[in-house]
C-alpha cells in the first residue's frame, strides 16, 4: 500500500504543481514502479467520478425549495405593478401555504433574562422581548446571565456561560455547544456532540467540568423558579461525578432517549444519569447522598463551630463572657466593613456593571486621554442594523419619551450610517488591494476583520496608537483620508458614531440624546482593541 | 450554465422571474455543497442560504472579474464556515477514517451493491473538514483556489495543499474499490 506522501505527490504532479526537477524524477519512478503508475490512473478516475458526482435533490423537490426562498422586500412602486400580475398566483400560494404550514410549530421565541446574552454575536438588551429564533441561530450567555427558549413542545433555560444553537425548528431542536442548559416539556429535542435526546419530562444537560456543573447548577436555583414553571433541584455533588469533560443528561422527571449514530438508543429514566463515557445509564445518586448534598455546603462547619462554642460558653464566667461578647463585636464590625469594601469591589469588577457605567453618548477628553495612553481604541458600529424593523424597549421609549415618528427617524439615522460604513469599509478594503465581489459578501464586522488580515501587523498596532492620540486631541492627522487601511477604517468609525450623534441631538435635543443612548434597554455594539497593556 | 447579464441585472432589481432563474440555477449545486459538507436539514440550510444570496445579490458586480457562479460560491463558503463556527461537527481524522477503511469486510460486497459515486460520498464524509470543503469546492464545483484561498484566510498554496491531502486520502480510502473496478474492467466514470 502507497504511503499518503506519495499519493498526495501524484496529486500534485497531475495539477502540475511540482517543480522540473521534481516531475522528472516522480515520472521515472513511475516507469519502474507499476502500483505508483496504477495509483496515478486511479487518482485520475477519481477526480472524473467526484466531477461527475450526481445532483442530490431532486427536479419536484428543488421546485418546492425554491418556492420556499424568502425575497427580499421590494419598494412599494415595484411592487404595485407586480401586485396584478401576482394576484391570482398569490391566492394560490396562499391557499398552499395554508395546507403546508397549518402544522408547523412556531418558531422558538427567545427572552434573554438577565447579564449579556448574545444572538448571533449580537448584544441583547435584559430582560429582552420574545425573539423568533431562526434555524441557524446561536444563543450565547455570558458570566451572570440566563435566557429562555420556549418552543410549543419545550422550555429551556440556558445557564449563564452556555451556548446553544437552533440547528433546526421542524421539530425544534436545540444544541448545547457548552454550558448547561435545564429543560422541561413533552417532547424536548436536544443535541450535544454527537448525541441526540429526545426528553419528555424535566432534565439537565451538561457539556463541562464537574465543578463548573455544580456551579452553574446553583446559580439557576435563584432564577424566580416559580414564575418560569421550573422546579429546580441542586443536583448533588455525587451525581456530577462522571460528567468531567463529558455530555451529560440527568433526568430528573419522566424519561429520555439518547440517540448516537454508532450504538442502539438508550432509555434513561428519571433519577438517572447519562454520560457520554458510558454506554448505559446509572442512577444520578443514593438516597444518602442526596440527603447530603440537600444541605448548604457551608452549613456542616458552621453548626460544628455552634455547637463546640455552645460547650466553651457553658465553662466561662460573667467577666469572660462580656470580654468575649466584647470581642466578637469588634470582630463583627471588622468583618462588616470588610465584606461592605468586598461588595463594593465586586460589584465594580462585575462585566455587567462595566457596561452600564460606560458612556455611549459623549466620551469625556480624560477617557479618551487614558485610553490613548494604552493606544486603546473603542469602536461603536450602529447597534440598530436591521433597517426599518427594529422594534425599541418598551421601557427605552417610554424613560425617552420617543414618539413613533422619531423612532422611524432614529432607525433611519442608523440605517444611513450603516451603509456609509459599509460603503466606507468596502471602498478601503478594495483600494488596499481586496476584490470588490469578495467585499459584496461581507458585513462591516467581517469587512474591518478583513482589512485588518491585509494590514501588515505593525501597521495595525500603530494605527491603535496613532487612532486613540487622534481620538482624544493630542495629535492632528496631517491628511485623514492618508494611513494604514485599519488607520483609516478607525477613522471611518468615529466619523460615523459622531455623525450619529449629531443627528440625534438634532432630533432629539442633546439630554434625550444622551438619555436614549445611556438607557440601560439600548443595544450597543463596541468592537475594542489594545496595542499596550 | 451561466445566467445571461440581462437576467442577473433584472434578478438584482428584484425582477421575480429572474430571481426564480437564479434560484433555479444555483439551488442544486449549493444543496449539493452543503448536504455532502455534511450540513445539518440540508434543505432548510440551503433555503437561508439562497434567501441570503437573494438580499446580497444586489451588491454583485456583474462587471466585475469574477463571475457569478464564483461569487455565489464565495457566499456559501463563508456561510459555511460560519456555520462551522457555530456548530461543533464530528469529524473523524484520518487516521481513523483508514482504520475504517481497511476494516471493513464488505467493501467487496459494497462494490457489488453500491455505484462508485456512493462510495466516493461516503469517502468525503470520512475527510476532515477543511479537506472536504476544499475538494468539494474546488474539484466537484470547480472555484478557483484563489477565490477559496481569499475566503479561508490561507495563502493558495495552503488551499492547495489541503486538496492533494484531501485526493491522497480519498484515493486511500477507495483504493480496493478502484483496484476492484479496474481488475473487473468497470468503465470510469465520465464527466456527463
Amino acid at each position: 500500500m502507497l504511503r499518503l506522501d506519495e499519493l498526495e505527490t501524484l496529486s500534485r504532479l497531475s495539477a502540475g504543481d511540482l517543480s522540473p526537477h521534481e516531475a522528472a524524477q516522480l515520472r521515472a519512478d513511475l516507469e519502474r514502479r507499476p502500483e505508483l503508475a496504477a495509483a496515478l490512473e486511479q487518482l485520475t478516475s477519481l477526480n472524473r467520478a467526484a466531477e461527475a458526482l450526481p445532483q442530490t435533490i431532486g427536479a419536484s423537490e428543488l421546485e418546492m425549495l425554491v418556492a420556499r426562498v424568502a425575497r427580499p422586500r421590494r419598494n412599494l412602486i415595484e411592487a404595485r405593478f407586480a401586485i396584478t400580475a401576482g394576484l391570482a398566483a398569490a391566492a394560490l400560494v396562499v391557499v398552499a401555504a395554508r395546507l403546508s404550514f397549518a402544522n408547523r410549530e412556531p418558531r422558538p421565541r427567545l427572552v434573554a433574562l438577565s447579564g449579556s446574552v448574545r444572538l448571533d454575536g449580537r448584544a441583547l438588551s435584559s430582560p429582552s422581548q420574545a425573539i423568533a429564533l431562526q434555524s441557524g441561530s446561536v444563543v450565547d450567555c455570558g458570566a451572570e446571565s440566563a435566557s429562555i427558549i420556549e418552543s410549543r413542545q419545550a422550555m429551556v433555560l440556558l445557564a449563564r456561560e452556555s451556548e446553544l444553537a437552533l440547528i433546526s425548528d421542524a421539530p425544534a431542536t436545540f444544541a448545547l455547544q457548552r454550558g448547561t442548559l435545564a429543560a422541561t416539556g413533552p417532547a424536548v429535542h436536544l443535541a450535544a456532540g454527537d448525541a441526540r435526546f429526545e426528553l419528555n419530562g424535566r432534565g439537565v444537560l451538561s457539556w463541562e467540568p464537574e465543578d463548573e456543573l455544580v456551579r452553574v447548577t446553583s446559580g439557576m436555583e435563584t432564577k424566580e423558579p416559580a414564575k418560569l414553571g421550573f422546579k429546580w433541584l441542586r443536583l448533588p455533588v455525587a451525581a456530577t461525578a462522571a460528567a468531567v469533560g463529558a455530555v451529560t443528561l440527568f433526568v430528573l422527571e419522566g424519561r429520555a432517549r439518547v440517540t448516537l449514530d454508532s450504538t442502539a438508543p438508550v432509555e434513561v429514566a428519571a433519577g438517572q444519569k447519562w454520560s457520554s463515557g458510558s454506554t448505559r445509564p446509572s442512577p444520578i445518586a443514593t438516597s444518602a447522598a442526596l440527603t447530603a448534598s440537600a444541605e448548604p455546603v457551608d452549613s456542616n462547619p458552621n453548626q460544628k463551630t455552634a455547637s463546640s462554642v455552645k460547650t466553651t460558653l457553658e465553662t466561662l464566667s460573667r467577666d469572660q463572657l462580656v470580654s468575649e461578647v466584647k470581642r466578637l463585636k469588634g470582630e463583627n464590625a471588622t468583618l462588616s466593613q470588610q465584606n461592605k469594601e468586598m461588595q463594593k469591589r465586586l460589584h465594580e469588577l462585575d462585566p455587567k456593571t462595566a457596561a452600564q457605567t460606560e458612556n455611549f453618548y459623549r466620551t469625556t477628553p480624560e477617557e479618551l486621554r487614558a485610553r490613548a495612553e494604552h493606544g486603546e481604541v473603542r469602536l461603536h458600529p450602529p447597534a440598530l442594523i436591521d433597517e426599518g424593523s427594529h422594534t425599541f424597549n418598551p421601557d427605552l421609549v417610554r424613560d425617552v419619551g420617543l414618539q413613533p415618528s422619531e423612532e422611524a427617524e432614529i432607525r433611519n439615522i442608523y440605517a444611513r450610517s450603516n451603509q456609509r460604513l459599509q460603503d466606507g469599509l468596502t471602498s478601503i478594503y478594495i483600494g488596499i488591494g481586496g476584490d470588490a465581489n469578495v467585499a459584496s459578501t461581507l458585513d462591516i464586522s467581517g469587512l474591518l476583520h478583513e482589512i485588518g488580515t491585509k494590514t501588515p501587523r505593525q501597521d495595525v498596532q500603530a494605527a491603535g496608537l496613532i487612532a486613540s492620540r487622534e481620538r482624544a486631541g493630542l495629535e492632528q492627522p496631517s491628511n485623514p483620508n492618508e494611513g494604514s487601511g485599519v488607520l483609516r477604517a478607525y477613522r471611518l468609525f468615529w466619523r460615523e458614531e459622531d455623525q450619529v450623534l449629531q443627528e440625534l441631538d438634532q432630533l432629539l435635543g442633546p439630554d434625550r440624546a444622551e438619555q436614549f443612548i445611556n438607557h440601560r434597554n439600548m443595544s450597543h455594539n463596541t468592537i475594542a482593541t489594545r496595542v499596550r497593556p | 450554465m451561466e445566467l445571461d447579464e440581462a437576467t442577473i441585472q433584472r434578478a438584482r432589481r428584484g425582477d421575480r422571474g429572474a430571481q426564480d432563474a437564479f434560484l433555479r440555477r444555483y439551488a442544486g449545486p449549493l444543496h449539493a455543497l452543503l448536504k455532502r459538507a455534511g450540513t445539518l436539514n440540508t434543505e432548510d440550510a440551503v433555503q437561508e442560504l439562497l434567501a441570503k444570496l437573494l438580499s446580497v445579490l444586489p451588491r454583485f458586480n456583474p462587471a466585475g472579474s469574477a463571475m457569478l457562479t464564483t461569487w455565489v460560491f464565495t457566499v456559501a463558503h463563508r456561510w459555511l464556515l460560519d456555520q462551522r463556527k457555530r456548530r461543533h461537527l464530528t469529524l473523524v481524522p484520518l487516521e481513523q477514517a483508514l482504520d475504517i477503511a481497511d476494516r471493513t469486510p464488505g467493501a467487496d460486497r459494497m462494490l457489488e451493491q453500491k455505484q462508485m459515486s456512493s462510495l466516493l460520498e461516503s469517502a468525503i464524509a470520512r475527510l476532515p473538514d477543511e479537506q472536504r470543503r476544499i475538494f468539494l469546492l474546488a474539484q466537484v464545483h470547480q472555484q478557483p483556489l484563489e477565490a477559496l484561498a481569499a475566503v479561508e484566510g490561507v495563502p493558495v498554496g495552503t488551499v492547495k495543499s489541503r486538496l492533494h491531502r484531501a485526493r491522497a486520502q480519498l484515493l486511500a480510502l477507495m483504493a480496493p474499490v478502484l483496484r476492484k473496478l479496474e481488475g473487473e474492467g468497470h468503465a470510469s466514470p465520465r464527466r456527463a
